[in-house]
C-alpha cells in the first residue's frame, strides 16, 4: 500500500538528511519525497510517499515523530486529500507533427511553455496517476527530457 | 552454483588480493568458512579492527594497490571508521569489507547491526550495501576501481550474512562501465601551455610536492623536473619523500611545523606549482593570503580540491605523473641561481638543535640518527603528537617513504601501519616509530606481529606526557596542565619481552648509537624505548 505522508519540520540545515537518513537505514521505500519552506519560516512541510504494509507504515510514522525535528505528522488518505504532480516534458515536435502534439497535450490538460523548430516543452499539473498516463501516451512522440516533482498532498 | 561467500573469495582473487586484514565475526563468518579454502589470499589476525583498517592502509601505501581489511558487524565495523576516515583523508585506496545483519532484520535493531553504509558516508569514497548475491561480483570490480582510480579513497562492501550464503551462477566482469565516473589524467593542452608561459615569466618559481606524488607515482618525473628546470622544492607532511630529504634543491617541509626557509620560500615565490597537495590550514596557516600575491599553478586530479583553499592562477587537472611529463616535453626555461642560492644560503644558516640533553635524550637528533643508521629505502612511520614533528622535521627521506596519518592525524597509527607496509614489501627495512600515548593505542598489534612473524623496528619516544597537548597548553593556556599527565604508564620494554620481542630503553645520547645498531642489526621485531623531558619542544 502506498501512503503519503505530511511532515512538519523545523526548517534547519541538515533536517532533510536526518529524515531520509532515516529511510535509508531503515530499509523503507520511498516512492516521493518533497520539502519545501512553508508560510512560517520556522518550518518546512515534507510530503514522503513509501510503501509497505501497516506495520511498516506504523513504523515509519512512529520513527519519524521520534525526531526532534519532527513537530508532527499525518498520514493522508487518498480520499481524503488534493494531490497533485508538477511535469514538465520536453519532446520531440517539427513541422509535421506539431499540430498533433498539441492536440493531444490539450486533451491531456497540458500546456505548451516552450518551442522550437525541433521540440516543444509541455508543462502539466495533474495527479499522479494522470500524469504517468500522459508520459505513456507520449512516449511514441520521442521524449528528449522529462522532469517531474514527487506529490504534492493536502488533507481536505 | 556457488555461494555469495566464495563468490567473494574468487572475486578478490580476481584482483590480485594476496592479503586480507580483518577480524572475523558471525555476520562475516560465511566468508571466512571459504576464505580457509583459498591458496592466493593470506589472512592477517589483528587484536583490533581499527589497525585492521590501518595496517590496509601502510600495505596500500607501499603496495600502491587497495589494501583490503574485513570486520564483522556493529561494534567490528564501526571500529573501523576511524581508519576510514584516517585513509579518506590521506587519499589511500582501500576495500573494508564489513558483514552485516540478515537483509530481511536490516532497519530493526538487531544484534549487532550498525548502519555502516549510513556511519562510513562521510569518510569513505563510494560504498555499497549489497541486497543480491548476484550483485557481488560487479560491485567488488567496481569498487576496487573507484577506490583505485582517480584521487585513491577507501570504498566500503556492507554485506549481510544471507547475501553470503545465497547461491549464485558467477562470472566476474572484465568490463566496468560506471556512468558520471571518469577521472581526468591528461592535462589539458590549453593550460599546460599557461603553466609554460606562467613559469617562463617567473622569477622566482617554487615547486610544492604533495602526497599526490606518490598516489601517481610521480617521484622520478617529480625529480626530473626540478632538476631540468632548476627549481626549489617544498613538501607537504603527505609529500615528505617526495624528493630526497638531502637533496639541495630540497628547502624542506612547508607549514606551522615545517622549515622556517620553506615557509620563507611560499612567501617570496612570485609563481607556485603545487602538484598533488591540497595546501590544508597545516601547510600554509593562510593560504587564501598567498593566492593572492602568489601566482598559484594548481595541479591535481580531483578537481574539487583546485581553488579550494587557495585562489589559483592556472588550475590543472589530470594525474601528477601525466602533467609533469607533459610540461617537461615543452621544455621550459630553467630558473635563475640567484633565486636558488639565496634559498639555498637561507636553508644552511639554520642549525638544527642536536646538542645532548641534561636529561634523557634529544628526539631530533635521535630521529636522524636513526633514519641515516637505515637502509636508503627504509620505511619510516611517524605516529602523531610531537614525535610526528620531530621526525618529519628531523628524519632522513633518500629513496625510502615517510608514512604518517597527515589529514586526520590519528595517534595510534605507526605500528599498524609499519605492519601493512612490511607485509607489503618484505625487503624494506620499516620502523615505526611513536609516543607513549599512542603506543598504548595500539600496543595490542604486538600480539599481531609475533603471530604472523612481521619483522618491524618500534621506537617509542617516552615523556610520560600527552607532549604535543601539554605543549599546547604551555603555550595558550598558562602551563595549566589538564588531563596531559600519563603517569601509570607501563614500562614499554617489559611489555615487548612479554610477547617474546626484545627491546631496550635508552636514557642518553651516549648510548643512542649502539642502541639503534642493536636494534637495526636484531633480527625481527625490536623495540627501543627512548627517555625524553617532558619540556623537550616540538620545534
Amino acid at each position: 500500500m502506498r501512503h503519503v505522508l505530511s511532515a512538519l519540520v523545523k526548517n534547519e540545515p541538515g533536517v532533510i538528511s536526518r529524515v531520509s537518513g532515516l529511510f535509508r537505514r531503515r530499509g523503507y521505500n520511498i516512492d516521493s519525497f518533497i520539502g519545501s519552506s512553508t508560510h512560517d519560516e520556522r518550518f518546512s512541510r515534507l510530503t514522503v510517499v513509501v510503501r509497505g504494509d501497516d506495520i511498516v507504515i506504523a513504523q515509519v510514522i512512529n520513527q519519524l515523530e521520534k525526531l526532534e525535528d519532527v513537530i508532527s505528522i499525518d498520514d493522508i488518505q487518498a480520499e481524503n486529500m488534493v494531490s497533485k504532480v508538477l511535469l514538465f516534458m520536453k519532446v520531440k515536435a517539427d513541422i509535421d507533427n506539431r499540430v498533433g502534439i498539441i492536440t493531444v497535450a490539450n486533451a491531456c490538460n497540458a500546456r505548451v511553455i516552450e518551442m522550437n523548430t525541433e521540440s516543444l516543452i509541455l508543462e502539466a499539473l495533474e495527479t499522479e496517476g494522470k500524469i504517468s498516463q500522459m508520459i505513456e501516451i507520449f512516449k511514441p512522440y520521442g521524449i528528449i527530457e522529462l522532469v517531474k516533482t514527487g506529490v504534492v498532498a493536502m488533507k481536505r | 552454483m556457488i555461494t555469495g561467500a566464495e563468490a567473494i573469495v574468487k572475486s578478490l582473487e580476481n584482483e590480485g588480493v594476496e592479503v586480507i586484514f580483518g577480524y572475523p565475526g558471525a555476520t562475516i563468518a560465511p566468508f571466512y568458512d571459504k576464505l580457509n579454502n583459498s591458496k592466493k589470499i593470506k589472512h592477517v589476525l589483528v587484536r583490533h579492527e581499527q589497525h585492521a583498517g590501518h595496517e590496509a592502509s601502510g600495505y596500500a601505501r607501499i603496495k600502491g594497490r587497495p589494501g583490503v581489511c574485513m570486520t564483522t558487524s556493529g561494534p567490528g565495523a564501526m571500529n573501523l571508521i576511524t581508519a576510514l576516515g584516517t585513509a579518506y583523508m590521506d587519499s589511500i585506496p582501500m576495500i573494508a569489507i564489513t558483514g552485516q545483519v540478515s537483509s530481511d532484520l536490516l532497519g530493526r535493531d538487531v544484534f549487532q547491526e550498525a548502519d555502516m553504509t549510513g556511519a562510513s558516508e562521510p569518510f569513505t569514497k563510494y560504498s555499497y550495501l549489497v541486497k543480491n548475491a548476484a550483485d557481488l561480483p560487479r560491485i567488488i570490480k567496481e569498487a576496487f576501481h573507484i577506490a583505485s582510480t582517480g584521487r585513491p579513497g577507501p570504498v566500503l562492501i556492507d554485506i549481510p550474512v544471507n547475501i553470503q550464503n545465497q547461491k549464485i551462477d558467477y562470472s566476474y566482469p572484465n568490463k566496468i562501465d560506471i556512468k558520471g565516473y571518469k577521472p581526468t589524467i591528461k592535462g589539458h593542452a590549453g593550460q599546460i601551455k599557461r603553466v609554460m608561459r606562467a613559469l617562463n615569466n617567473a622569477e622566482k618559481p617554487l615547486v610544492c610536492l604533495g602526497g599526490g606524488i606518490f598516489a601517481a607515482e610521480a617521484q622520478e618525473q617529480a625529480k626530473i623536473f626540478i632538476e631540468t628546470l632548476n627549481l626549489p622544492v617544498v613538501c607537504t607532511m603527505m609529500g615528505l619523500g617526495a624528493i630526497p630529504t638531502s637533496h639541495p634543491l630540497y628547502m624542506g617541509m612547508l607549514g606551522m611545523h615545517g622549515k622556517s626557509c620553506a615557509n620563507q620560500a611560499i612567501s617570496e615565490a612570485d609563481v607556485v606549482v603545487l602538484i598533488g597537495a591540497r595546501v590544508s590550514d597545516r601547510a600554509v596557516l593562510l593560504p587564501k593570503q598567498v593566492g593572492k600575491t602568489t601566482k598559484i599553478i594548481h595541479v591535481d586530479i580531483d578537481p574539487a580540491e583546485i581553488g579550494k583553499n587557495m585562489d589559483t592562477f592556472v588550475p590543472v587537472v589530470g594525474d601528477a605523473k601525466m602533467v609533469i611529463e607533459q610540461i617537461l616535453s615543452c621544455t621550459p626555461k630553467r630558473t635563475n641561481e640567484e633565486w636558488v642560492s639565496m634559498l639555498q644560503e637561507c636553508k644552511n644558516k639554520v642549525k638544527l638543535d642536536y646538542d645532548p640533553r641534561k636529561f634523557g635524550i634529544n628526539p631530533k637528533a635521535f630521529v636522524n640518527m636513526l633514519s641515516k643508521a637505515l637502509p636508503d629505502d627504509h620505511i619510516y612511520c611517524a605516529d602523531v603528537g610531537q614525535n610526528q614533528i620531530w621526525s618529519a622535521a628531523n628524519c632522513d627521506i633518500r629513496t625510502g617513504r615517510f608514512l604518517t596519518s597527515g589529514g586526520m592525524g590519528t595517534m595510534g597509527y605507526s605500528i599498524p601501519c609499519a605492519i601493512g607496509a612490511k607485509i607489503a614489501d618484505s625487503t624494506k627495512s620499516v620502523v615505526a616509530v611513536c609516543g607513549d600515548g599512542a603506543f598504548q593505542m595500539q600496543m595490542m598489534e604486538l600480539g599481531t606481529i609475533c603471530q604472523h612473524d612481521v619483522d618491524i623496528k618500534i621506537v617509542v619516544m617516552r615523556n610520560e606526557q600527552l607532549g604535543l597537548v601539554r605543549e599546547i597548553q604551555k603555550k595558550s593556556y598558562k602551563c595549566n596542565y589538564t588531563a596531559v599527565d600519563l603517569s601509570g604508564s607501563p614500562d614499554a620494554v617489559a611489555i615487548a619481552s612479554a610477547y617474546g620481542i626484545p627491546g631496550r630503553r635508552v636514557t642518553s645520547m651516549d648510548d643512542a648509537e649502539a642502541a639503534i645498531s642493536e636494534m637495526i642489526n636484531h633480527k625481527g621485531t625490536f623495540l627501543l624505548e627512548c627517555i625524553v623531558d617532558e619540556d623537550e619542544p616540538s620545534i
